[in-house]
């Protein structure tokens, strides 16, 4: 029977195979495990921003007021640099260019991913505050340069450089610096809790 | 504190060049099609499964490799004006299809070579970081061919189009879902994903430190 006989280490072979892709999926989700329950919280918090962010009372009573204050803030940046720009509602606008700050570009979604992050790492609470405060502030207020630099890109180049600046900038380097801020913010937590 | 900032912003940078590069890259219009035909061929297949009551194309914009425009019409209508031409004698018959566009850099390159920079300057042996690579891919892409798929769901609802006819309650789920599938929630997504793929029980903790400190400890 020889086929038999070399039939019989084969099927050995890829039993042991599948016990071992088994084994490894087993493996992927045990090494895994505590950070896929702080993604489930990172998750969660950032549904609760998401479901304040498109609710009516963020949408009728927050955002507009927002949105102005950072053309505002944003313009006087623009001003010290001496563009002679003005602002109605939340569009900056000159003879030459004009950008309207709209809800996406009031770089609340970073700011949320660097809260989300630190409300779910486990930490004191002073921690998270002083955490919350400082990136906070941080984002916000390089988010007001970002706007600024958008009006500035968009005067001096094309829009296809704009375009790719409001969304490459805005969105994905923006929110890189978020998460950078939260790494050095761990780290941070890390070194004192050491201490 | 200040070497941890000062490490962090090291590694920023390494990102923007990193990151800045693939989009230079990606810009240049013959690899922008290139990538736009990967991305469109199998996602026209998968939705012409999903949607078998519509014919559905999906075309690349002659010299926009940002664009893919979705073309479709309904099979029933179709058939139906065929018959018709075929009834009153004409060999051919001129069926009026609709499109509507897409950003293909919005939906999925930008955000996929975003995902690839952090990928790659993950503190991770080169098997890890291919391993990371595929399936970070496989995984983007499904979200945005699902996304797509919500999207022209709610398009053939449409009263005009009314290729399907959705009850009620599934299209109001979809639609709050799509609503819901920001270019935030793509920057998000990535996150996720890569944070799921990077991070492990054992290696979290030095991986942060790595990742902010890597640069300056490799010199």
């Amino acid at each position: 029977m020889p086929p038999n006989k070399k039939k019989r280490p084969k099927k050995g072979k890829q039993k042991n195979r599948s016990i071992n892709l088994k084994q490894q999926v087993n493996q992927f989700f045990q090494d895994r495990h505590p950070i896929l329950k702080f993604l489930l919280g990172f998750i969660g918090c950032m549904v609760l921003f998401y479901l304040f962010y498109y609710s009516s009372l963020y949408k009728n009573y927050l955002e507009v007021p927002f949105l102005e204050m950072q053309a505002r803030i944003s313009n006087v940046f623009l001003m010290l640099l001496g563009h002679d720009t003005v602002v109605s509602n939340a569009i900056i606008s000159s003879n030459q260019f004009s950008v309207n700050i709209k809800n996406g570009c009031d770089g609340l979604e970073a700011i949320a991913i660097f809260v989300s992050g630190i409300l779910i790492f486990p930490a004191s609470m002073k921690l998270k505050l002083r955490g919350i405060l400082w990136g906070g502030i941080t984002l916000f207020i390089l988010n007001l340069f970002r706007i600024a630099g958008l009006y500035l890109i968009g005067l001096y180049f094309s829009p296809t450089v704009f375009e790719i600046m409001h969304v490459q900038g805005g969105f994905i380097i923006f929110t890189m610096i978020s998460v950078i801020l939260l790494f050095v913010w761990i780290n941070w937590v890390s070194k004192k809790s050491q201490q | 504190m200040q070497s941890i900032a000062k490490a962090a912003l090291k590694y920023f940078g390494f990102f923007i060049l990193l990151y800045g590069a693939m989009t230079l890259v990606s810009l240049i219009p013959s690899v922008g099609a290139a990538c736009n035909t990967v991305y469109r061929t199998p996602t026209e297949s998968i939705l012409q499964a999903l949607f078998s009551k519509a014919y559905l194309q999906l075309k690349e914009v002659e010299d926009n490799p940002n664009i893919i425009r979705a073309e479709f019409a309904s099979k029933e209508i179709v058939k139906q004006q065929t018959e018709d031409a075929r009834l009153s004698g004409k060999t051919k018959a001129s069926i009026q299809g609709k499109d509507f566009e897409i950003s293909f850099y919005n939906l999925f390159l930008s955000f996929y070579l975003f995902l690839v920079a952090l990928i790659l300057l993950s503190p991770l042996t080169k098997k890890e970081k291919a391993v990371g690579l595929f399936v970070g891919m496989v995984l983007y892409y499904l979200y945005t061919v699902f996304k797509m798929y919500l999207a022209l769901l709610s398009h053939f609802n449409e009263p005009e189009i009314a290729i399907y006819h959705t009850g009620s309650g599934t299209l109001n789920v979809a639609q709050s879902i799509l609503f819901f599938m920001t270019l935030g929630t793509n920057v998000l997504v990535v996150l996720v994903i890569w944070a799921w793929l990077v991070f492990r029980k054992n290696n979290w903790k030095d991986m942060l430190i790595s990742t902010t400190y890597r640069f300056r400890n490799a010199k």
